[in-house]
């Protein structure tokens, strides 16, 4: 039998012990704090993540030389790789840059593309970690080891940058690319519901509610859009602009023969898939982000685009980087040898919504469904 | 009070406070730089339709391989009191990396599809055999898609996933059929 002492002490006891939790967190299993998603036209840049599989040299080596030598070098570039050598022949093949690169040595096998991986959410508050948000499983993982070892990518970076970097694995299936966020918006793109709905959620709903907590920003979801990530086809500039692609405009730009629709699936342009796609059921895929856009209240700007037969193949002008130095605005803005009109045109519309343009040699890139904005990642801006 | 009560009273203060503290600090512990366990995945991907809920399963319960053609049994349950009936497509699509540099699989290429318009008495249940009559293409990822037919596509979503697997041919790694 309990003793009057012995009752007394546990009764002080749990009074200590549930203060002592009351005062260094709750006792409940919850996520870390984050801030909302990072923006991606607004602040300067200060941190980014790009990836480097000595496989994918031939491909991605010109477009890192190219964007590194722009950037300003008050730029942190760090480089995820799966070992020192892959590491040490990517400063050979890019040679010196003004910024500062450092490597983050993973130890597994990865892909080149860097923007996927995961979502850079902000610091809750001055000085506490940003949070990377990676989607609970890549796509096509099954038969793809590269792949599977993309998913561990986000807890790698935490690892090197803990404590001012975390990670967390989301509940949902999603690409990084998937989402464009401003300092307002973000917006989703159908196929991540597509991946989810009566996967991990329940309802349309559902989904976006979890989204709008996780995110902390006004969630638009897209009922329309191209089959590709959101930054193949449209870029938020700043000012509620958008700025979106429009096959039209390029098909006015290239040689006759090529604009025909009749001759689309034969031509050989800048050596697409299958040709440019112009048909009618692609246009209105554009044409409809752009009016879900407008809807959302944004101002919409078009420029041309070339996507490609197989769906996946873009000459893209919007897949950019975009920094903004007080009152002044950058663009790394791909180009592509061999579509000088396109190029010339593409600057043009970059050039009139006041951007200064800091060109970008993606030739070697763009055959494989992707483009800069593809292979760099935001960890932080100023 | 005795020297001995109040050191009786600290040592169980001691055991009970720290016993509290350890047990429910387990939680944060784990939840803190690196929270890497998702929720878990919905037990059963159902699409609704007229009150019919909808599920998708191998026929058998069975896992298929490269070069098979695989059988599925559509399970449709009225979940209400009246008469109901639903149009549903089911579509397979097969993907795979072709490039390895790439940065995102190709869009899937459409492998089979199949109408089944679906009748059913207030509560019933009825199970209907499918099979998909194409082989089943290898190192590739299936999709099965089932959507409402009678639901005008202005606004997401049209469909689910309703089934997933993946052909592999390496012997180590044998195909796998889970329901998602």
């Amino acid at each position: 039998m309990l003793r009057w002492q012995t009752l007394v002490g546990i009764l002080i006891g749990l009074l200590s012990g549930t203060a002592i939790l009351a005062l260094t967190g709750s006792p409940e299993r919850r996520p870390v704090p984050s801030g909302p998603i990072l923006s991606e036209c607004d602040g300067h840049l200060r941190e980014l993540v790009l990836q480097y599989e000595p496989a994918a040299k031939a491909v991605v080596a010109p477009v890192y030389h190219d964007f590194l030598c722009a950037l300003d070098r008050d730029v942190s570039v760090h480089f995820v790789c799966p070992d020192r050598a892959a590491f040490d022949e990517f400063v050979a093949a890019v040679g010196p840059v003004p910024c500062r690169v450092a490597p983050i040595l993973v130890g597994h096998p990865m892909t080149a593309w860097s923007r996927d991986r995961w979502v850079a959410l902000t610091p809750p508050a001055a000085g506490a970690a940003t949070t990377l948000w990676s989607p609970r499983g890549e796509a096509g993982e099954e038969v793809w080891p590269a792949r599977a070892g993309d998913q561990r990518i986000g807890r790698d970076i935490a690892a090197a940058l803990a404590p001012l970097v975390m990670a967390r694995r989301s509940g949902l299936y999603f690409d990084g690319g998937d989402f464009l966020a401003d300092s307002d918006t973000v917006f989703v793109m159908p196929r991540v519901l597509q991946r989810n709905i009566q996967q991990t959620v329940r309802s349309r709903a559902e989904f976006v509610g979890l989204l709008s907590r996780e995110l902390k920003r006004r969630v638009v979801l897209l009922d329309e859009a191209p089959d590709h990530h959101a930054g193949m086809f449209m870029a938020s500039v700043g000012g509620k602009t958008m700025l979106v692609g429009d096959p039209s405009l390029a098909r006015e730009l290239i040689a006759p023969e090529m604009a025909q629709p009749r001759h689309a699936a034969t031509n050989e342009f800048m050596n697409l898939p299958g040709g440019p796609d112009f048909t009618e059921p692609t246009q209105h895929l554009f044409d409809a982000v752009a009016a879900q856009c407008a809807a959302a209240g944004y101002k919409i700007v078009r420029i041309p685009v070339v996507p490609a037969l197989d769906g996946r193949t873009y000459l893209t002008y919007v897949n950019v980087l975009l920094d903004q130095q007080g009152g002044r605005r950058l663009v790394y803005l791909p180009f592509y040898r061999g579509a000088e009109t396109l190029n010339a045109a593409a600057r043009t519309v970059w050039a009139s919504l006041g951007y200064e343009i800091r060109p970008v040699d993606c030739t070697t890139a763009y055959r494989h469904f992707g483009c800069l904005h593809c292979l760099v990642n935001v960890l932080s801006r100023s | 009070m005795k020297t001995k009560d109040l050191l009786t009273i600290a040592t169980a203060a001691l055991g009970t406070a720290s016993l509290t503290v350890v047990t429910f600090w387990a939680g944060p512990i784990d939840a803190g730089n690196d929270v890497d366990a998702p929720p878990p995945k919905l037990a059963k991907s159902l699409l609704i339709s007229h009150g019919v809920e909808l599920a998708l399963a191998p026929a058998g319960g069975r896992t298929f391989k490269a070069g098979e053609q695989p059988e599925f049994a559509l399970t449709a349950l009225n979940t209400t009191s009246q008469p109901a009936n639903a149009s549903v497509c089911v579509t397979m699509t097969a993907t795979a990396p072709v490039n390895k540099l790439s940065r995102a699989i190709p869009i899937p290429a459409v492998l089979w599809r199949q109408e089944q318009i679906v009748s059913l008495q207030p509560n019933e249940t009825k199970v209907y055999a499918l099979c998909a009559h194409t082989n089943l293409p290898p190192m590739s990822v299936i999709s099965l898609s089932l959507q409402d037919l009678d639901q005008k596509p202005a606004r997401l979503p049209v469909g689910i996933v309703a089934l997933t697997f993946s052909t592999v041919i390496d012997g180590l790694a044998p195909a796998v059929a889970s329901i998602r």
